[in-house]
């Protein structure tokens, strides 16, 4: 306990509403490690930006505690905490006339005195999150001409700046296209590990959290009822829990690739044989089976098999060859038409 | 019998007796119907006191001898010397008195050129001879300290002045005008008492202010004798709102004056009557007449402000005089330069019009009957 | 560089400081300005041209720049902490606190200064009335919106409580001034044109260390004031402190306007025009460089509102709040087109 960097106990969060406290979780408890990066997940509205700002300490809790570095949140002076926890927040900034410079150096404002002169050492530091977060090429460009990809990376800087032992950042990757988001996480990652920064951050990409983060914390409201897990994503797929709170309305979590399936409402029986194939092959040929519909079962009459020799797909039935193809692509056209045949579409369905 | 007795206080009773008049008039006080100001005859020159609502405003030492400025006197109060050589007005109100003293010439600067009257003047400002300052509240310092005249007349307390400390000290001194205070139609005219003794003048303004108030007098009893008891409507609305006249008020004293009943002389409201349209309807059937409804030249420009003034009875009977014959005859209207300083002046054109018989052919000075 | 834009700046409100005093309804020979100014500030007997550039026109002149800085500075503030374009140094009613303090001055004038004399002994004159009901009414509206603050969070509602009192005091007036004799109503009117020639060389101090003390503490609050623009929450979470940056931008600008608005009337539309065109011209956010640049440039529009309202070589002069419009106004227009035609869209 006394070496985590955030944590907190009995914490229940949550806001006044017209003299009436609102909780939205109670019993909370949470301990951040030095370099851990952990994921905030949950449904809309389960309370992961309350959560974080009462981490943070710009909002209060209602009851409970949170410690930064040991010291009570709220004893620690405002300044020595900005020293300690950063944020990264989706809130509007006035940047018209801001430098990404300009605005880098903010973040260290903690430590500047009152004129906000900036200290070589302060250079440094600053020089540092610029080479590390490669911002170099817009340093001297206007905040309002960044992509996304870029401003939120200028965002990091600059909470990286305040040289922090814990960021917490809300939706960092929500406005992202794949590519940034995926980069900013093996960033974040990165930076846990080569420099002991702490990550906590909220988000609704379950799949890329699985995927890179320490811990995952999950945040539901059941009943009215806040309730929350904290472990490892490995430990998390186990217990079903993802299943729980995220499976609904046909969607399936396949622990095996820990990603999400669509549920298909209809399945056609097929019976496949693929031992001839190359792993990948048989993969990705067991995706495209499973895509258009089709469930694995050994009475059917339909089955599919690879023939080495020929180097060709064989759908047979009853014995018979019915079809066959030589690619994969050639492969899915043909099993689509059959999940045509199994299932027509409607006229009415077409017409209206 | 000891007759030198006798004779020493018999001519001594005749003395006192012969000598009452004088004992009199050195007692009493100088202005006898102006409220607002206050003359008195001190050694070599006057003492005087302006008032506002019974409070004392302004009081300055008038000295016909420069020697008389260095005294302990003029340390410790304002001190003027008399006769003036140069000095600035603010109000058309002055200039009746001023002229009538024969000092227009000495005037340095005045107002607004567009509200003068007096033809002299107006070309003077016209050739930049007499110089613009702009109304009261805003006066055109820098005009003035050029000019530098002994005294400006103006209708604002000099203590209201935020730049009266800086013109006193450059030899300006601002001097406090009340005239519009008055609610005695001859208190008003006495002002020119007020204006004359500046330039020592005294005697002249008293003569011109005794004849003024001869013939106020005798108009007035002529009035008394045939009193028709009309009763009057002043004025037009002014932004939904009807201002008449105050009761105790200068007009109303004059149309009472010239035998007239004031509508609304018993009201209960003080300095300046607010009406409704509404109340003045209720009157109307008891109205003859209706005077001064603004700068209007006919009853077509009246009916153009507000076609419900079809409904007051003087409309219907024709009974309504305005003030500005001048103006429908081309000129520019000198009503309020010179109607309000000359009483009985006004006190005859309403006399005229209102008993046209007394003044068989004697055509008003500024009214006239609205077609 | 940044400080050499404003070094140029300080130069043109040299230059615009002297034409100021050059010009107005007299004519004096712009060469010989200097001596007289010289003759008015060493000698007692002083020639007209001495006096009137000494004892009129340059308390004006430092009025006017003294204004400028007040109105500037407030209505950077006001901007920064609601991080809102449209809002200025009145956003808060002070100057509608204000006229209604010099409308009651006006009207109760004969009772108050009754009131005083028999009390304190102190006779007292109209402006001085109303110099004091302008004060208290900006003082009692500062009031009302610090205890305000205390309890509403959020700034857009801060923002909407000022401009409801400040209408709610704007009626109050039209009700005086309805009920007011002509001569009231002139007097009022009067005041409301707003000048600069109404501050003295023996009340300059007056209206001079409330402005200078806001400006020297505004030092304190240049680096939080950088932080405002990123919101609340980044400013929270960078150590500042949010509620006493916000208390001091609201008493500062308070005490700021109520004064200018105390000694001069309302001055319209300087407040709200000069940050815009302090932050085009100098292409920066950081205060450090905007307060300094703001006062310059605010006290530069305001000399030259002076100047054109004193329509120089005539006798009359126009209602300087009617140019500080005409200026101001189509500024804030063109700056909107301006930003609109970059596509970078108002904030």
């Amino acid at each position: 306990m006394s070496t985590s960097l955030l944590s907190c106990y009995n914490l229940s969060t949550g806001y006044q509403l017209k003299s009436m406290e609102k909780l939205v979780h109670e019993n909370l408890n949470l301990e951040i490690q030095s370099g851990e990066l952990i994921g905030l997940l949950g449904p809309n509205g389960a309370g992961k930006s309350t959560l974080l700002r009462t981490l943070s300490g710009l909002q209060d809790s209602i009851n409970g505690k949170v410690f930064l570095k040991g010291d009570l949140m709220k004893a620690v002076p405002p300044k020595t905490r900005a020293k300690t926890l950063a944020v990264v927040l989706t809130s509007k900034i006035s940047d018209q006339f801001l430098k990404v410079g300009e605005f880098l150096a903010l973040g260290r404002y903690p430590y500047t005195g009152w004129s906000g002169y900036l200290s070589p050492n302060d250079h440094e530091i600053l020089d540092e999150v610029i080479d590390q977060l490669k911002l170099g090429n817009f340093v001297h460009r206007n905040m309002t001409e960044l992509s996304d990809g870029e401003r939120q990376r200028v965002l990091i800087g600059r909470a990286l700046a305040q040289e922090p032992s814990v960021v917490l950042l809300d939706e960092p990757t929500s406005f992202l296209d794949l590519p940034h988001k995926v980069e900013l996480m093996h960033l974040l990652w990165e930076l846990s590990r080569k420099r002991g920064v702490s990550f906590l951050y909220s988000t609704h990409d379950l799949e890329l959290a699985l995927k890179v983060c320490d811990k995952i914390m999950i945040l539901n409201q059941k009943q009215g009822k806040g309730t929350y897990f904290i472990d490892s994503p490995e430990v998390l797929i186990q217990s079903g829990i993802i299943e729980d709170v995220f499976c609904k309305g046909g969607l399936q979590f396949d622990p095996y690739t820990a990603s999400f399936q669509i549920q298909q409402s209809s399945k056609f029986p097929l019976n496949w044989e693929l031992n001839s194939l190359d792993k990948l092959q048989t993969s990705l040929t067991e995706m495209a089976l499973s895509r258009l519909g089709f469930e694995r079962k050994g009475e059917a009459t339909l089955s599919l098999q690879f023939n080495r020799e020929e180097q060709s797909y064989q759908l047979t039935q009853e014995g018979q060859i019915k079809q066959s193809c030589q690619s994969l692509g050639e492969l899915i056209e043909i099993l689509h038409q059959k999940s045509n045949d199994f299932a027509p579409i409607s006229t009415k369905i077409n017409n209206g | 019998m000891p007759t030198h007795l006798i004779n020493t206080s018999h001519f001594f009773g005749l003395l006192i007796l012969l000598l009452q008049p004088v004992l009199h008039a050195s007692q009493e006080p100088l202005i006898q119907r102006a409220r607002a100001f206050q003359i008195e005859e001190v050694q070599n020159g006057y003492k005087l006191q302006t008032f506002k609502e019974n409070k004392l405003i302004q009081q300055i030492l008038l000295v016909r001898d420069s020697a008389q400025l260095n005294s302990q006197e003029c340390k410790r109060q304002k001190c003027l010397k008399i006769p003036l050589l140069n000095y600035a007005s603010l109000s058309t109100t002055h200039l009746n008195s001023l002229s009538e003293l024969d000092v227009l010439s000495s005037m340095r600067a005045f107002s607004r050129k567009q509200d003068v009257s007096n033809s002299w003047l107006s070309k003077q400002m016209q050739k930049g001879k007499i110089a613009s300052l702009g109304l009261a509240e805003s006066v055109n310092m820098e005009v003035l300290l050029k000019l530098a005249p002994q005294v400006v007349f103006t209708y604002l307390p000099p203590s209201d002045m935020i730049h009266k400390d800086l013109l006193e000290r450059q030899g300006i001194v601002p001097v406090f005008v009340g005239e519009y205070l008055e609610n005695n139609p001859l208190g008003y005219a006495e002002w020119i008492l007020f204006f004359s003794v500046f330039f020592d003048k005294l005697e002249m303004a008293q003569k011109i202010y005794s004849r003024i108030e001869r013939r106020y007098l005798s108009l007035r009893k002529l009035a008394s004798q045939h009193s028709r008891e009309k009763t009057v409507l002043v004025n037009i609305p002014y932004a939904g709102t009807w201002y008449m006249p105050a009761k105790n008020g200068f007009m109303a004293g004059v149309l009472q004056d010239a035998g007239l009943k004031y509508i609304w002389a018993e009201s209960k409201q003080g300095n300046s009557l607010k009406l409704s349209f509404e109340e003045v309807l209720l009157k109307s059937e008891k109205l003859d007449l209706w005077l001064n409804p603004s700068d209007v030249k006919s009853k077509n420009e009246l009916l153009a402000i507000d076609s419900r003034f079809a409904l007051l009875r003087p409309f219907q009977t024709g009974m309504i005089w305005n003030n500005n014959l001048k103006e429908v005859q081309g000129q520019t209207n000198d009503f309020f330069e010179t109607a309000l300083a000359r009483p009985d002046l006004l006190l005859k054109d309403l006399m005229i019009v209102f008993h046209p018989e007394l003044f068989q052919g004697v055509k008003p000075r500024w009214y006239h009957r609205l077609k | 560089m940044k400080l050499i834009q404003l070094l140029l700046l300080c130069c043109a409100l040299l230059l615009i400081f002297a034409v100021n005093l050059s010009l107005g309804s007299v004519s004096i020979p712009f060469l010989e300005v200097p001596s007289y100014l010289w003759e008015g500030i060493s000698s007692n007997e002083q020639s007209a041209f001495a006096t009137i550039l000494y004892e009129y026109r340059l308390p004006k002149a430092l009025t006017a720049m003294l204004c400028g800085v007040a109105l500037s500075q407030g209505g950077l503030y006001m901007q920064s902490l609601f991080q809102n374009p449209l809002a200025g140094p009145y956003v808060l009613g002070i100057s509608s606190g204000a006229s209604l303090g010099v409308a009651l001055a006006i009207l109760f004038a004969t009772g108050l200064k009754e009131f005083f004399y028999s009390a304190f002994g102190l006779s007292l004159a109209s402006y001085h009335l109303q110099l004091g009901g302008a004060i208290l009414g900006s003082s009692l509206l500062l009031a009302l919106i610090l205890h305000f603050s205390h309890r509403i969070r959020s700034n857009t509602a801060l923002l909407i409580l000022g401009l409801m009192i400040g209408y709610v005091a704007g009626s109050l007036v039209s009700i005086l001034a309805y009920f007011g004799s002509q001569q009231e109503l002139q007097s009022f009117l009067h005041w409301s044109f707003g000048s600069f020639d109404r501050v003295p060389w023996e009340r300059l101090p007056t209206i001079a260390i409330p402005i200078i003390l806001c400006t020297l503490g505004s030092l304190f609050f240049l680096k939080s004031l950088n932080t405002l623009c990123l919101g609340e929450s980044y400013a929270a979470s960078l150590g500042v402190s949010v509620q006493r940056t916000r208390q001091f931008l609201l008493l500062s600008t308070s005490v700021l306007a109520g004064t200018v608005t105390a000694f001069c009337g309302p001055v319209a539309f300087i407040g709200i025009a000069v940050p815009h065109l302090t932050r085009i011209l100098f292409q920066t956010q950081d205060h450090r460089i905007l307060v300094p640049a703001c006062s310059v440039l605010g006290a530069c529009l305001c000399l030259i509102s002076d100047t054109l309202s004193q329509l120089p070589g005539s006798s009359q002069t126009l209602p300087l709040n009617a140019i500080t419009s005409l200026i101001g106004a189509p500024l804030i227009v063109w700056i909107l087109l301006r930003q609109q035609s970059t596509s970078q869209g108002v904030n």
